[in-house]
């Protein structure tokens, strides 16, 4: 109230007496034109400041992970190749590993039946810390024995 | 211009969260091809072992069943299709040992 008081004062003294009252009504008008050119600047102002760098920022994401997505793809590439690569060499192995279990399983029956020179082997495979398990089935034997022929040749 | 820039950043950001979401995936995918492949590795590895063993049973059979003349180990090799032939030695001791060849 008090600094009201005083800038109607000063006013009064710049003012020549006739001015008196025109001019003081326009003078806050004035004040307050000035007081609204010194705020902020408004929201869409902000937003077109921030959007440059925020559009070099997204850019420069989406080519990291474009690159990262690049290098494992060719990662995968290689692994599929490599699994390619490998599968004959672990059909033999499974062939392999079906002929010994099928031959194991016949030479332990042989043995059960009372074959001698069956039950030596058993006997000496059991020595080396061998068991053998007698549940592989016969019936796949033939195929064992076409897997074995081919293996041989 | 600022709708351009709005549409722009938006294109920008999805196309970002689409890279990320295959990056993961990629990742999971590459890690499990990894182990598995690492795997059928192991699982080769103990067949090269196993293939050994297989060879000397082969052997075994083989032989003992020429020394005896098992004819029932000779079809149990036949039925496995390993077939095998005696050779006599050149200069033959009294008791000659049979040597035989096996041929998986």
């Amino acid at each position: 109230m008090s600094s009201l008081h005083s800038n109607t004062v000063v006013a009064m003294r710049d003012t020549k007496p006739g001015d008196v009252d025109g001019a003081a009504a326009e003078r806050p008008a004035a004040a307050r034109a000035s007081a609204a050119a010194r705020t902020p600047a408004p929201a869409p102002t902000a937003v077109h400041g921030l959007a440059l760098p925020l559009l070099i920022g997204l850019l420069a994401l989406l080519v990291s992970l474009g690159y990262q997505v690049w290098l494992l793809d060719q990662d995968r590439q290689q692994l599929q190749q490599a699994q390619a690569q490998l599968q004959p060499t672990v059909e033999n192995a499974q062939r392999l590993r079906r002929s010994l279990d099928l031959l194991a399983a016949d030479t332990q029956r042989l043995a059960d039946a009372g074959n001698g020179s069956a039950r030596v082997l058993v006997e000496e495979l059991k020595k080396r810390g061998i068991t053998i398990n007698p549940a592989a089935t016969s019936g796949a034997a033939a195929a064992a024995a076409t897997a074995a022929s081919g293996a041989g040749n | 211009m600022s709708r351009f820039v709005q549409g722009l950043s938006t294109l920008l950001a999805l196309l970002a969260l689409a890279a990320a979401v295959a990056l993961v995936g990629l990742g999971q995918h590459n890690a499990a091809a990894r182990r598995e492949l690492a795997q059928q590795q192991q699982y080769v590895q103990q067949s090269v072992q196993l293939e050994g063993l297989y060879r000397e049973m082969v052997r075994a059979l083989a032989e003992l069943s020429a020394r005896n003349g098992d004819e029932a180990l000779r079809s149990l090799l036949q039925r496995h299709g390993i077939s095998y032939n005696l050779q006599a030695p050149a200069a033959a001791p009294a008791n000659p040992p049979a040597t035989s060849k096996a041929k998986p």
